[in-house]
């Protein structure tokens, strides 16, 4: 318990300066190249603004809602999905309205940047001339396709369920998953047709087939940066170097960006830098932005998961104990107890986080809220259990000797049932390290963020990064309980049972 | 009537006050409780055992007393400080038993009260916590009620025997009014099974 307290004290300690600018970007590739850019470029527009790139932070509705939040300053976005699925409910007919809409809801856009990333459908180049598919209209030759889309694609307003009516496309087999996987499914022959985005730079990598959108059914998706208007007056320098990147990256310059990224492995503040440094004549140089290294990296990341795990679990602690004692104390109430938190256990872990940002934002709340409910089902089944396997005789004994309900709990019952507690804690810290990865799903940070990375970038070594250290947590985690354990269990209890 | 369990039917007083109406703390500082298997704590030592009444209690004496009191209590039981220090499960169970009256007896209550003290004991070690529990009971001056269903035991430490058959009063007397003049056919037989084992005792440990 002790060690608790002392983890929540090291991870407070976060000073902000006065002003900060903080910018979003998606889970993809390009979103999180045009976040770096527009960062860099804000910070070198002003000195004594810090400026923040929350990276990977989501989807589209996780940004747009944490934008109006006032969470993040500002995130890249497409004209397509603000009006079709951000606006959806204006059903506004062209993106002429959407700059007046956006304003009432206190975010500006910039004119376009340049270039159009619309969605397309797109299979390998040898299965497209096998089936003689070059239309979309084609595939409805072919209803054994297997499709794979990116999970935002597969719910949108503008995506999957729309494209479907359009084209009357019978195909059922369809499955989401991760935009990067799904390159790799669909070259690997698992998948057939998957959802692209026109600048994506493995399109011309793996030699796809883009099949021709013939009904006009894609919007055009002129990709733009939305920032907070508050951000004019509060950092008006901020908000004129932003606007000033309209117009400034065109189709083939944002490919070979993605490009850079992907498939040469550059770091997307290199490519954010050398991209800002062209476009005033100078040389980019690329020390200045080099990335902090693997042990940085770690460092920052230890620091983030042990914040999720800390505080969750200090959390946890705090209330399972008290429901642990309350259910074993009253056996009817106790069924109650375990059955909503044994419910609760049931949530998918991705609902949960999404769910719990709309009464905490994105970011670490969120997941600190899902991780406590999900460490909750040890931890008062480990205290129920403790102090009901206390022999009657024990506590008669206590009552006889004048000791009071507290006195007893306190004194008697917690300090007998201690191993039970302590395992059921255990059981929850080790899960909790592992559940924690997925708080990056929702800019949590923590280990989830290199293997959400790495999954982008089809980085393995990046995978390992968050995937070794996160498993040396949970063992590090265990060995300290088991040392705690020895220390603190008294001698009494160890031998003879 | 330690409080543990709310009569059916009756009150029971001590010093003139009902149990039921006292507070778990006074009512400790009244009735010393030795239960059939002592009622150890596994995760205290024998010490804290015993002086664990003494943090608890309504006007328990100071930590200081407490110690001294138990020393005192200690030499009387013929517990060593080595084997005070100890944990229940590293010590034999006569000892246990031992530890268990001093913790009965360390607020000096007015009345003790043994459930089966010694029923969990084999017969030799039995034997010598009998000789020595009433040398113990004539070395202070307080009401001890014992229950026990050895009547050889009752007989050899009590002043007065109440028989009791399904939770009512059978007979009440002294040892030798039980044995003389039994009031029906189950003391009679309840004794006769026992009668020379009690002669036994009353004769040869009495005197």
């Amino acid at each position: 318990m002790r060690w608790i307290v002392l983890v929540l004290v090291t991870c407070f300690g976060v000073v902000r300066a006065q002003e900060t600018f903080v910018v979003g970007s998606k889970l993809f590739t390009e979103s999180v190249v045009l976040g770096e850019i527009v960062a860099l470029a804000a910070k070198e527009a002003t000195g004594d603004v810090e400026v923040l790139h929350r990276d990977q932070l989501g989807g589209s509705q996780i940004l747009f809602n944490a934008l109006v939040a006032g969470e993040i300053d500002a995130y890249p976005e497409y004209t397509g999905t603000l009006r079709l699925e951000l606006l959806k409910s204006l059903g506004l007919a062209s993106d002429e309205g959407i700059a007046s809409a956006l304003v009432e809801r206190g975010v500006r856009m910039t004119w376009p940047l340049g270039f159009n990333n619309t969605y397309a459908l797109g299979m390998t180049a040898e299965r497209a001339r096998e089936l003689g598919v070059t239309t979309t209209s084609d595939l409805l030759d072919h209803p054994d396709l297997h499709f794979g889309f990116s999970n935002e694609f597969l719910d949108r307003g503008d995506g999957w369920p729309a494209l479907r009516d359009a084209y009357r496309l019978p195909q059922d087999r369809v499955r989401g998953l991760d935009h990067a996987l799904a390159y790799r499914g669909l070259v690997a022959g698992d998948i057939d047709v998957i959802d692209l985005y026109s600048t994506d730079a493995e399109i011309t990598y793996y030699g796809l087939a883009v099949l021709e959108d013939d009904l006009v059914f894609f919007p055009r998706y002129d990709a733009v940066i939305l920032y907070r208007a508050d951000v004019a007056q509060r950092m008006p320098r901020v908000a004129a170097a932003i606007d000033e990147l309209a117009g400034s990256i065109d189709e083939s310059l944002m490919v070979s960006m993605n490009e850079r990224v992907k498939l040469s492995g550059e770091s997307e503040a290199n490519v954010a830098g050398s991209f800002l440094a062209e476009r005033e004549g100078q040389e980019f140089d690329s020390q200045a932005t080099q990335a902090v290294g693997v042990i940085g990296r770690v460092a920052t990341a230890t620091r983030e998961h042990a914040w999720l795990v800390g505080v969750s679990m200090a959390l946890a602690t705090v209330v399972a104990v008290p429901l642990g004692v309350w259910a074993s104390a009253r056996p009817a109430d106790g069924q109650v107890i375990l059955g909503i938190v044994g419910v609760l256990q049931t949530i998918p872990s991705l609902a949960l986080l999404v769910v719990l940002i709309r009464p905490f934002g994105v970011g670490d709340k969120p997941a600190i809220a899902a991780l406590f409910l999900y460490a909750l089902l040890p931890m008062v089944r480990g205290v129920q259990a403790g102090l009901a396997g206390i022999p009657a005789s024990t506590i008669d004994s206590a009552r006889a000797i004048g000791l009071g309900w507290f006195a007893r709990l306190c004194v008697v019952e917690i300090p007998l049932a201690a191993r039970p507690i302590l395992a059921g804690i255990k059981t929850s810290a080790v899960i909790t390290v592992g559940f924690a990865t997925l708080g990056a799903l929702i800019g949590a940070g923590g280990y989830g963020k290199p293997i959400l990375t790495g999954i982008r970038l089809d980085d393995f070594g990046l995978i390992l990064e968050g995937a070794v250290p996160a498993a040396v947590m949970a063992l590090a985690i265990q060995f300290a309980f088991e040392l705690f354990e020895r220390l603190a269990i008294p001698r009494g209890l160890r031998r003879g049972r | 009537m330690a409080g543990l369990e709310s009569p059916d039917k009756g009150v029971v007083k001590i010093e003139g006050r009902p149990v039921a109406d006292l507070k778990a703390s006074e009512r400790a500082a009244m009735i010393g409780y030795v239960i059939q298997e002592g009622g150890l704590f596994p995760h205290l030592t024998c010490a804290a055992n015993a002086l664990l009444p003494t943090r608890f209690a309504g006007g328990a004496p100071g930590p200081e007393a407490a110690r001294e009191r138990l020393a005192e209590l200690a030499e009387l039981v013929r517990l060593s400080d080595d084997q005070l220090a100890r944990y229940p499960s590293e010590v034999s169970g006569g000892q246990r038993q031992r530890v268990a009256l001093v913790r009965a007896l360390i607020l000096d209550p007015p009345v003790l009260l043994l459930d089966e003290p010694l029923g969990a004991l084999d017969p030799v070690i039995r034997a010598s916590l009998q000789v020595e529990l009433r040398r113990l009971f004539q070395t202070f001056s307080k009401s001890v009620v014992l229950v026990t269903h050895d009547l050889a035991e009752a007989a050899y430490l009590a002043d007065r025997i109440v028989l009791l058959n399904e939770g009512k009063i059978v007979q009440e007397g002294s040892p030798q009014e039980l044995i003389k003049s039994p009031a029906n056919d189950f003391v009679r037989t309840f004794v006769g099974d026992q009668v020379e084992r009690v002669r036994g005792l009353l004769t040869g440990g009495g005197a």
